[in-house]
């Protein structure tokens, strides 16, 4: 799925905020865009280039809004079709001769080493997650979202996602439980 | 739910931290949609103005407000042309990049042309117009390259004009790449060559990615020898040799 589909592709549906203010939504969402993409598997040195592939389908879209959703449900459709995008390129992307010494692109001078260490785990942890899985851990997991709007933004009845967030917490706590009896 | 544990509940915290973007981060994807807003061309009207979502520019109708410098918009939208596969992208240090000895890929044409259309400012400040009007550095052209048995099965299973548009695409984020480059930010750079890897996988100015990689690398890390040696290695009398050995020596162009 190239860029243009995962453009075409994204859902589009409404804000709830008044006006539908870009920079608006930048500002309160970034935050979110950005821990989503990361927690759906997208590459620190691809972070960038997702975070405006986002942004800018959200630029586009933003006059034919129908306010039928909230802005981060909208949002969230939109990441994850660009995440889904660019893990499937990274899974079939040929060897590089040149990538082996690709620096990654480490945390900020901001991001203390057991935080950055605690990212590295839960990613590890989602990367091998289902999709149906992922969603469910990187919204009622990682960003706290409510269960009700949790299964609203990946279209599914509030019991099946309370049934995968189950799932997915205990298999989420055997990999802690894993990770501390290796220490 | 709130049935986490305490280990659980700590762990989480700090991977919250750890995942979130600095204030680096957002400031600096901000700035990069402001150029893209500003430099795209302006989205054409017909079934195609959803292009690649860089392309926003042609959302210039909408009341948003990312800053999009009024001048810069309708020259750019020139300045991507399809002759810019011919169009020196030029280094900072003036060293030429992605030379005119491409030029073969355009249609068989061995003739390197230069741009000589009225060309944007540069967002960033950098007279790279001037630079990018430049004349090329001579360099032999050489007659177009047979084509890979990737490009030839792109060309029986896709429509008649696929192969252009992928040129067109690759040349056009090349350039987005190059301004990363001059503009100091090669994590930008990496991460538009990720997007040109999903826009056009394998493409046909595989030694000007490769060359793009070296470069942002080396301007990563501060510079490295391995870095230059890996890429002349893989490039044996690269036209760019020079270039990226300069990055990787200097660190910095």
């Amino acid at each position: 799925v190239s860029p243009v589909e995962a453009y075409q592709h994204a859902p589009v549906a409404a804000p709830e905020s008044a006006g539908g203010d870009f920079d608006a939504i930048y500002s309160e969402h970034f935050l979110f865009v950005w821990r989503c993409l990361r927690g759906l598997g997208v590459a620190d040195a691809a972070l960038d280039d997702a975070a405006q592939e986002v942004f800018l389908v959200v630029y586009r879209r933003l006059p034919s809004f129908r306010r039928e959703s909230t802005v981060r449900t909208w949002l969230y459709g939109i990441v994850r079709n660009v995440a889904a995008n660019q893990r499937r390129t990274a899974t079939r992307r040929e060897a590089d001769p040149l990538d082996e010494a690709l620096p990654s692109a480490s945390p900020g001078p901001e991001a203390h080493a057991e935080d950055a260490e605690a990212a590295a785990f839960v990613a590890r942890f989602v990367a091998a997650l289902d999709d149906k899985r992922r969603d469910v851990f990187v919204l009622g997991v990682i960003e706290e979202l409510a269960m009700p709007e949790v299964a609203v933004m990946i279209g599914v009845p509030l019991n099946t996602a309370y049934s995968r967030l189950r799932a997915v917490r205990a298999e989420f706590r055997r990999a802690l439980e894993h990770r501390r009896s290796e220490r | 739910m709130n049935d986490e544990t305490s280990l659980e509940r700590e762990l989480l915290r700090k991977a919250r931290r750890g995942l979130s973007p600095s204030r680096a981060d957002e400031e600096r994807v901000r700035a990069a949609l402001t150029r893209l807003v500003a430099l795209a061309p302006p989205a054409p009207s017909g079934p195609n103005d959803d292009g690649a979502p860089e392309n926003a520019a042609g959302t210039q109708a909408h009341a948003g407000s990312v800053a999009a410098p009024e001048h810069a918009a309708g020259a750019a939208g020139r300045w991507f042309s399809r002759l810019a596969i011919s169009t020196a992208l030029v280094a900072a240090g003036g060293t030429g990049y992605l030379a005119g000895h491409r030029a073969g890929f355009e249609r068989g044409s061995a003739v390197s042309r230069v741009d000589s259309r009225p060309a944007p400012a540069s967002p960033s400040g950098v007279p790279s117009d001037d630079r990018l009007r430049s004349p090329a550095p001579v360099v032999p052209p050489v007659p177009a390259e047979p084509a890979s048995p990737r490009a030839l099965l792109k060309k029986s299973s896709g429509a008649a004009d696929a192969p252009d548009l992928g040129l067109d695409e690759e040349v056009r984020l090349l350039k987005r790449i190059e301004r990363a480059l001059r503009d100091q930010n090669p994590r930008y750079a990496l991460g538009l060559l990720g997007e040109l890897e999903r826009a056009v996988p394998g493409g046909q100015l595989v030694e000007e990615r490769h060359a793009a990689k070296a470069m942002a690398r080396c301007q990563l890390a501060g510079g490295s020898d391995a870095v230059a040696s890996e890429f002349a290695k893989t490039h044996p009398g690269s036209a760019y040799a020079s270039r990226v050995t300069e990055t990787c020596r200097g660190g910095a162009q």
